[in-house]
């Protein structure tokens, strides 16, 4: 019976999402929250989630709301990502960095997997400098730092001689 | 601010990244220093970069037999302080480690000392300047932890070294060879290299006594009956021990076999135990305990949090002693049970058999019997995963088994309402002797299992009625079957199919026959994964009849002629991935019978039928390419699929100004052959989702064998998910096996 039943959420600008209880316990938090009080029939207030991201929360929950290994598929780091997953990261940055504090406060270990993932892949094969200019970062090190970093932990680590 | 200022993202985004990005991202800012430096020390392998070179360079076990001069002559003494001195820094951060060079034990070792020495120094001069402070903090040596070793100051910081979770020695066979000769010292050209690397290890390791404070070298030398020309090994030993006891917080612990050097290695059975006691969060354990027969008994106390256990000792004294300890729990069960101990995680049942229902895993070396099962089983209910050498009923148990069996009756009705080893899922024996069905006498039933792993099993009919014992079996895995030549066949019509299998990896060329072969294979009506040494002629047809859900297809042994690969394509719908050598299928056969497998993703077959083109040939198209037609494109490779569909403008042949015979016939054949390949192209496309053609094999000369892949998906897997593993990689390899034992 509880797997019918619908629970309601409320995003930051205060727009209800209406969906199921299967879907719902794929947060983490949301899953606890309901065992610990029961449903009260009200809606669930997310004030640090914004109706886009919700949207695209539940999508990604929605999608994957039969997948069995929900909680334990993705623990191998170097899976790759399967093709529905990929298409749904292709999104800005913006929403990318929303998505991942989306699924960490709601705790959805897959999701926070797969954006992290998806971080990854966008520094993967990168000289620093353009990391730097993918992330728009400044680099705060003084010469001699950098010289140090380089001579410590740099080429030795990865060539071979 | 973003994302990438956030110190916690960043850290899950870390543990995605590979050494060469993360060496990028420690030099973007200070802030992805600080995060990622600990990513990239966090896992350290010693015959990884850059450790491989770095540690080579001084004191090398490894000779390099040509030269030893020259080897003497660049013999560096000391640890080199480049290293010394990133250990030092960094070696807090390092939570894996994986020693294969005695070296880096010294240096751990090492590293901490000097870090040690200093922070004492400095809370020495602390102390001196607050004098009313607290003295206490000088004295910091830990109650808790009787071997003496501080682990950390009142800050709560690490020193180098010492917030290892993942620990294995795996000494390289070269290392472990060389310091077996470096304690005879009979090889007369390598003598003075040899003693010259003798002494600077010796040097530097008396320098590391006062380090091994927890490892009294007595245990070492004494129990051992070691000779002074071992001290080199027997203080190695020490050092990795100590390793070990600096690191409390340890989870896993893999001293891996050593080999000859085992006995060296294992210290007398009260310090591994006490030792091992002091590491309350290990989960995985790999360990030798020759000569302590009673680990396995105290392993409930002595580590109640175990997962994990790989138990090396060759002798069934340990496995013995277990089953006497259950069978005394059990008859004094009724009389004692409520003055018995509950230590940890250890439950004690009614019957007081002590029960330690966290161990997930065992791999069990010795030779093991039925009544050892029953005792495992019993001690450590929860097993999922077991793993034992040969498994064997000697005579003097089975006279003892049929007098515990009078007894046993009794017994079972009373104090063993439920089957044994229900939970288990995978079995893995090395051998399987005696009867199929020894282990029902035990009241042992398998009725969970659903992974199989068998190195040797003798006799046919004995695997058979073996795996009827399975009734949940789902994957076989069998390397080697003793035939015995008096066996017949049993008769496939009459045997019952096998439901549940559903996998099935042979390596080697187990059953011989193409008779048994087929015979299983027609017996196992929902295999979906066959991964076979070897098939015959009818194999394929076989499993077209009776395998109609086959999703994997793969051998590896080079068949004669195998063209009934039409067979398999056209009747079973769910293929994914059909490789092997020689296998054939010709083009009329594609353009006759419709594929009816949507799924496949990898082919490998050869093409037949299709016309050959000569070199000769070849060249009279290059020329009429370049002389006569430069607008117009001949592909001279076969390279799907950019091959260009045939065109009307270059194969019709009066376009083409062609003089001599030969180039005329050259040019007809090389159409044909557009077309047929053109036409094979699409109708696999059209039935299948390969797309692509291996780039290796793609001339036209060559392009009948061809490798089919699909660019959609990557290496085909079976809806079983992963093969089967030895227990032996688990620890190392399988991280969601790992997740899977810890839920």
């Amino acid at each position: 019976m509880s797997a019918h039943s619908q629970i309601l959420l409320t995003s930051s600008e205060g727009t209800e999402f209406l969906i199921d209880r299967d879907i719902a316990d794929k947060s983490m938090l949301l899953k606890c929250m309901l065992e610990d009080i029961g449903e009260i029939g009200q809606a669930v207030p997310l004030p640090n989630v914004s109706g886009p991201i919700l949207t695209k929360v539940i999508e990604y929950c929605t999608h994957h709301r039969d997948d069995p290994n929900f909680l334990s598929a993705n623990d191998d780091v170097t899976a790759d990502i399967d093709e529905w997953d990929l298409e749904y990261c292709k999104v800005d940055q913006g929403t990318l960095y929303e998505l991942i504090l989306a699924a960490n406060y709601l705790d959805i270990k897959p999701l926070m997997d797969l954006t992290c993932k998806t971080v990854a892949n966008m520094i993967k094969a990168k000289s620093p400098e353009e990391i730097r200019k993918t992330f728009n970062i400044t680099n705060d090190f003084t010469p001699e730092e950098e010289d140090q970093v380089r001579r410590e932990n740099g080429k030795d680590w990865v060539d071979e001689h | 601010m973003t994302i990438v200022h956030i110190p916690d993202v960043l850290h899950l985004v870390g543990s995605h990244l590979n050494t060469y990005d993360l060496v990028a991202c420690l030099q973007v800012n200070r802030l992805w220093n600080s995060v990622f430096i600990a990513h990239l020390w966090r896992t350290i392998d010693d015959s990884q970069r850059p450790w491989r070179r770095l540690l080579a360079k001084f004191a090398d076990p490894t000779p390099t037999y040509y030269n030893p001069q020259e080897q003497h002559a660049r013999l560096v003494e000391r640890v080199p302080d480049k290293l010394l001195d990133l250990f030092l820094k960094y070696g807090h951060f390092i939570r894996t480690l994986v020693i294969r060079r005695p070296q880096t034990v010294e240096l751990c070792l090492r590293a901490r000392d000097i870090a040690r020495t200093a922070r004492r120094r400095e809370q020495a001069e602390q102390a001196l300047a607050e004098p009313f402070s607290s003295s206490v903090s000088i004295s910091t040596s830990n109650p808790r932890r009787a071997t003496g070793a501080g682990t950390a100051d009142d800050r709560g910081e690490i020193l180098p070294c010492e917030g290892i979770t993942i620990l294995r020695f795996g000494f390289l066979d070269p290392v472990l060879t060389f310091l077996k000769r470096l304690d005879l010292r009979q090889y007369s050209q390598e003598a003075l290299y040899l003693t010259a690397l003798s002494a600077t290890l010796l040097k530097n390791q008396c320098e590391l006594q006062p380090s091994l404070d927890g490892v009294p070298l007595c245990l070492f030398v004494e129990n051992r009956g070691a000779v002074s020309s071992r001290l080199h090994m027997v203080t190695l030993a020490r050092s990795c021990w100590q390793l070990v006891l600096n690191n409390p917080k340890l989870q896993e612990l893999d001293m891996g076999p050593f080999g000859v050097h085992e006995d060296t290695f294992f210290g007398p059975g009260d310090f591994l135990k006490s030792t091992l006691a002091s590491l309350q969060r290990l989960r995985a354990l790999r360990v030798s305990v020759e000569g302590t027969p009673d680990f396995l008994v105290r392993l409930p106390t002595t580590l109640p949090n175990l997962k994990l256990l790989w138990y090396h000792d060759k002798s069934p004294a340990g496995l013995d002693a277990l089953v006497e300890e259950t069978s005394k729990a059990r008859g004094s069960g009724t009389v004692n049970s409520a003055g018995r101990e509950i230590t940890g995680g250890v439950t004690s049942d009614s019957d007081g058999t002590q029960r330690m229902p966290s161990l997930r895993l065992l791999d069990v070396v010795a030779p093991s019997q039925p009544r050892h099962l029953a005792a495992i089983f019993s001690s450590f209910p929860d097993l999922v995963m077991l793993s034992l050498g040969v498994l064997n009923v000697d005579d003097a148990s089975v006279s003892r088994s049929g007098m515990a069996a009078d007894k046993g009756r009794h017994d079972a009705t009373v104090l063993l309402p439920q089957h044994l080893g229900t939970r288990l899922l995978e079995l893995h024996v090395v051998d399987w002797g005696g009867p199929a069905t020894i282990l029902r006498s035990s009241n042992i039933h398998f009725n969970s299992v659903t992974r199989l792993n068998l190195q040797r099993i003798s006799g046919y009919k004995k695997l058979f009625d073996l795996l009827r014992t399975f009734p949940a079996l789902q994957e076989l895995q069998l390397k080697r079957l003793h035939t015995l030549h008096s066996e017949v066949d049993p008769s496939y019509e009459t045997e019952l199919p096998l439901l549940t299998l559903k996998s099935i990896r042979l390596s080697k060329e187990p059953f011989g026959t193409e008779c048994r072969l087929n015979g299983l294979l027609s017996l196992l009506p929902n295999l979906a994964e066959a991964r076979l040494y070897t098939i015959h002629p009818s194999t394929l047809a076989t499993i077209a009849a009776h395998c109609p859900l086959i999703e994997i297809l793969e051998f590896t042994k080079k068949s004669h002629i195998n063209s009934q690969l039409s067979l398999l394509l056209t009747h079973c719908p769910n293929i994914k991935s059909c490789v092997g050598p020689g296998l054939q299928i010709a083009y009329q056969d594609i353009f006759n019978h419709p594929w009816v497998c949507k799924d496949l993703q990898k082919l490998d077959c050869q093409i037949t039928g299709i016309p050959c083109i000569t070199e000769d040939e070849i060249a009279s198209i290059k020329y009429l390419r370049n002389h006569y037609s430069q607008n117009i494109t001949l592909p001279l490779a076969f390279d799907m699929p950019r091959f260009p569909k045939s065109d009307p403008a270059f194969t019709h042949e009066d376009n083409w100004d062609m003089r001599h015979p030969g180039e005329q016939l050259a040019f007809r054949k090389y159409s044909t052959l557009l077309d047929v390949l053109c036409g094979v192209y699409d109708l696999i496309t059209k039935y299948t989702i390969l797309d692509t053609v291996q780039q290796d094999r793609t001339t036209l000369s060559s392009c009948p064998q061809t490798l089919w892949t699909s660019s959609r998906g990557g290496r085909p897997a079976s809806s079983l998910g992963r093969p089967l593993k030895a227990t032996s990689r688990v620890l190392s390899n399988d991280r969601a096996r790992w997740i899977h034992f810890s839920l």
